[in-house]
């Protein structure tokens, strides 16, 4: 998934860039859980999540990533159109 | 940090957290040891305990430094190196099998050796020990190298070279001991020993772990750009300080009061970290109780201390008992506590989130695998326990009390990592049917 993608503002936004570790995990791994096969949230944070990532990749979805500013890192996450194999 | 999705962590890469687990449920067992180790008969010999060279001190210093804080450090750095260095440990199954059969018999021989000498258990100890410790300084050592420089790695890299020479130095000493050749001075080279120890080991270390683990768990602004300075000035400093004790004085005239000015700014240095993380802490955005935190608060304010006590010129009876307690249980091991109620619950979660993700089995709040009022009984005992160590340097007898209450706060981490440990296993194995369902 490029970040050419990235969806017009209709997508919703879970911003947890104020919240300490546990919580920014623990909220972007149930809001994922609440997506429908195909659609996605974008998730805001002030650092690059990379402990998301590969539950992410375990669970079907797929992401992007961007930093438009400093401090501020966009993830899109989107839940695969196809079941997992 | 930045690491990539592909060539950072992996849920398959990702050691099984029984490697971490088995050695922080040894380490409060070394702790408790330690503690059991200082108490004295009666008061009297509370005054003989805490002479630096009794067998006593130096079996319970080995005993926090290598089985204590040398296990946490061994467990997390297997398992977080993936993640703050965004590098993996290479073989980290052989790595931390190898670590864990050799150090442990290998502190436990080294800490008898001190109390009852015998030359082939104190060398077959050093033995063990320097392999465990290789197959540890490799694994960690290849992660480190192949990670991207940052202050946290830099700081790493030097924390595992000043354990290198301080695990050196005590072989050396240590075969000094059992074989009867002397290199010197050996309280001169003790003291050196104890300073790589200290300063390039466990405080490099903390320092560089504090870089991003403040922060990131306690909302605070990041630490200020030069301190990426502050370990490799440090390492700088006490390479200087050995040398110039070293050198023969005839080389260059005031070498000794070179080395005590040098001393001198490695304990400013050392102050300034401490007043900064504090002051940075003292900004945090969260205001709830937070265990990890209040540790740390217990173990700059020691440092501080300990740094005060370096430094006075007062004649105290047991400067270097004082010394010890601070900076030992006082600073690394409240550090090193707070650290381990970060990373046991993080570990739990995370290896249970990867584990039952698909079965929508519920998966325990981070929050509450540890509960807050353990960690809470665990912290006041700790600093009561602390203040009762420190106290004894003034008041010998006191440590009738302060040496139990030790022990026993060792004893309640210990039983709440154990817990930790038990919640894990009651919910992965509460999902152990796959194989034998009927289709």
């Amino acid at each position: 998934m490029s970040s050419s993608e990235w969806p017009a503002a209709e997508v919703s936004i879970l911003d947890v860039s104020n919240l300490a570790p546990p919580e920014p995990l623990e909220r972007a791994l149930e809001r994922a859980q609440s997506l429908a096969p195909g659609e996605a949230f974008v998730l805001v944070h002030r650092r690059e999540p990379c402990l998301l990532f590969p539950l992410l990749e375990k669970q079907g979805f797929e992401y992007a990533t961007r930093m438009p500013e400093e401090g501020r890192v966009e993830v899109l996450i989107r839940r695969r159109e196809e079941p997992c194999r | 940090m930045q690491v990539a999705p592909q060539s950072g962590l992996s849920l398959d890469q990702a050691p099984p957290i029984s490697i971490p687990f088995r050695f922080f449920l040894m380490a409060p067992l070394f702790g408790f040891l330690a503690g059991i180790l200082l108490f004295p008969e009666s008061a009297t010999e509370a005054e003989r305990i805490i002479d630096r060279w009794s067998a006593q001190t130096l079996a319970s210093t080995h005993l926090i430094t290598l089985g204590f804080l040398g296990s946490v450090m061994m467990g997390a750095m297997l398992q977080m190196l993936p993640v703050l260095a965004g590098s993996r440990v290479p073989r980290s199954g052989l790595v931390a099998g190898i670590a864990f059969a050799t150090v442990f018999p290998g502190i436990t021989g080294l800490a008898s050796s001190f109390l009852w000498p015998v030359a082939w258990i104190l060398m077959g100890s050093l033995a063990l020990l320097a392999i465990g410790l290789t197959a540890f300084l490799t694994g960690a050592g290849t992660s480190l190298i192949r990670a991207k420089p940052d202050p946290t790695t830099t700081a790493m890299r030097i924390a595992l070279a000043g354990l290198s020479v301080t695990a050196t130095l005590g072989v050396l000493l240590g075969s000094n001991h059992a074989l009867g050749w002397w290199i010197g001075s050996r309280p001169g080279w003790t003291n050196t020993h104890a300073l790589w120890g200290v300063a390039t080991w466990i405080g490099a270390l903390i320092a560089g772990v504090s870089f991003q683990v403040v922060p990131m768990f306690q909302l605070t602004p990041p630490y200020p750009r030069i301190t990426r300075w502050l370990v490799p000035l440090l390492f700088l400093l006490v390479l200087l300080w050995t040398a110039a004790r070293a050198l023969p004085p005839r080389l260059l005239a005031g070498l000794p009061e070179a080395a005590d000015r040098i001393l001198f700014a490695v304990v400013a240095l050392a102050a300034g970290y401490a007043i900064l993380t504090l002051r940075l802490q003292s900004r945090r955005k969260r205001r709830v109780f937070d265990g990890p935190m209040r540790f740390w608060q217990v173990g700059l304010v020691a440092l501080l201390m300990a740094l005060a006590a370096l430094l006075s010129p007062a004649n105290l009876a047991h400067r270097e008992w004082l010394l010890g307690v601070l900076l030992l249980v006082g600073f690394a091991v409240s550090l090193v506590t707070g650290m381990l109620y970060r990373i046991v619950p993080f570990l739990v979660w995370f290896h249970l989130q990867s584990a039952l993700l698909m079965t929508g089995q519920d998966i325990p709040h981070m929050r509450g695998i540890i509960p807050d009022n353990a960690q809470r009984l665990h912290l006041i005992t700790h600093s009561v326990a602390l203040l009762g160590l420190t106290a004894t340097a003034f008041f010998p007898p006191l440590l009738v009390w302060a040496a139990p209450l030790f022990s026993l706060s060792m004893a309640l981490l210990g039983w709440n990592v154990a817990r930790a440990t038990v919640l894990y296993r009651k919910h992965i194995t509460g999902t152990e049917q796959p194989h034998t369902a009927h289709p």
